[in-house]
């Protein structure tokens, strides 16, 4: 597989195969000739990790193609993982006046897309609080969907932040202290 | 929340004569906001104002666009914990690290 030059991912919408989180019960590949081993228990699982030297299992993890927006694009030609939002088909709001909402960006969680811009089947909204990793592989070599500008970007990245609750404080002084910096430079003493 | 407005980026100005149209002169520190039908639509802010905001955009458009570069080590470090190794598919070792 011939890696993707970095750079014509982010703010990207692409279909991609995208796993949905494992959860219990989990299901365990054990070869072909028999039916996946089920655990319920995760400290079963830990606990085998741990006894048995990090031996990687092969979990059976449900996943689907789906059009998702994609937030960065790949760190380094040998690392080809990016981090990317899952979407939200409006039609699957069955209350119109919150469709509205998303329309009007009145919901900080759901980003909405505007149809005129994007190629996908139906209207959507990326979803903040769903951030997946993926591996350029799994992302469709095909046509990109559509995609933000710098500006959306800037927004989504706000919304992103203040959901996880990254501290960006320390962040924002040394920014300021490197603004005043530099005005002091420029009007002289 | 609100909508998300399109903006250029950075702010992109451009020059006309004052004398095609009526504006108006503004003191620093103060602006003049017109509006039509109570939206506003354009103001008026004095030339000092105007290149101090465009150059604080601009510096805090370069100091926040200051990605982490991703070092060797760190490449290393998906490499080694980030890659699956073989899987353990035989069901008699599976058992056995399991206690089935």
């Amino acid at each position: 597989m011939t890696a993707r030059v970095p750079g014509d991912l982010a703010g990207t919408v692409r279909w991609a195969v995208v796993p949905y989180a494992p959860r219990p019960p989990f299901r365990i590949y054990g070869g072909p000739q028999r039916a996946p081993y089920i655990v319920d228990d995760v400290e079963r699982l830990i606990n085998a990790s741990r006894k048995g030297g990090d031996a990687d299992l092969t979990y059976l993890v449900p996943s689907k193609a789906r059009p998702v927006l994609i937030l960065n694009n790949p760190p380094r030609t040998e690392h080809q993982e990016v981090t990317a939002l899952r979407l939200l088909r409006l039609s699957k709001i069955a209350d119109a006046s919150q469709q509205e909402r998303i329309r009007q960006q009145l919901d900080p969680l759901l980003f909405h897309l505007d149809p005129a811009r994007f190629g996908l089947p139906e209207e959507n909204a990326a979803i903040v609080s769903a951030l997946v990793t993926i591996h350029v592989d799994a992302i469709s070599a095909g046509e990109m969907l559509g995609s933000l500008n710098t500006h959306e970007m800037r927004a989504l990245g706000e919304r992103i932040i203040n959901f996880y609750g990254f501290d960006t404080r320390l962040l924002v002084e040394r920014t300021i202290r490197a603004l005043a910096a530099r005005r002091r430079v420029r009007e002289g003493p | 929340m609100g909508s998300v407005v399109a903006m250029p980026e950075p702010i992109e100005s451009e020059r006309r004569e004052s004398s095609s149209a009526r504006v108006p002169a503004v003191a620093p520190g103060r602006a003049i906001v017109y509006t039509r039908y109570d939206e506003e639509k354009s103001v008026v802010i004095n030339p000092d104002d105007f290149h101090r905001l465009a150059t604080l955009d601009s510096d805090l458009a370069e100091l926040a666009l200051e990605p982490i570069e991703m070092s060797d080590l760190a490449l290393e470090a998906h490499r080694l914990e980030g890659t699956p190794g073989v899987p353990v598919e035989d069901p008699a070792r599976i058992e056995a690290l399991l206690g089935l």
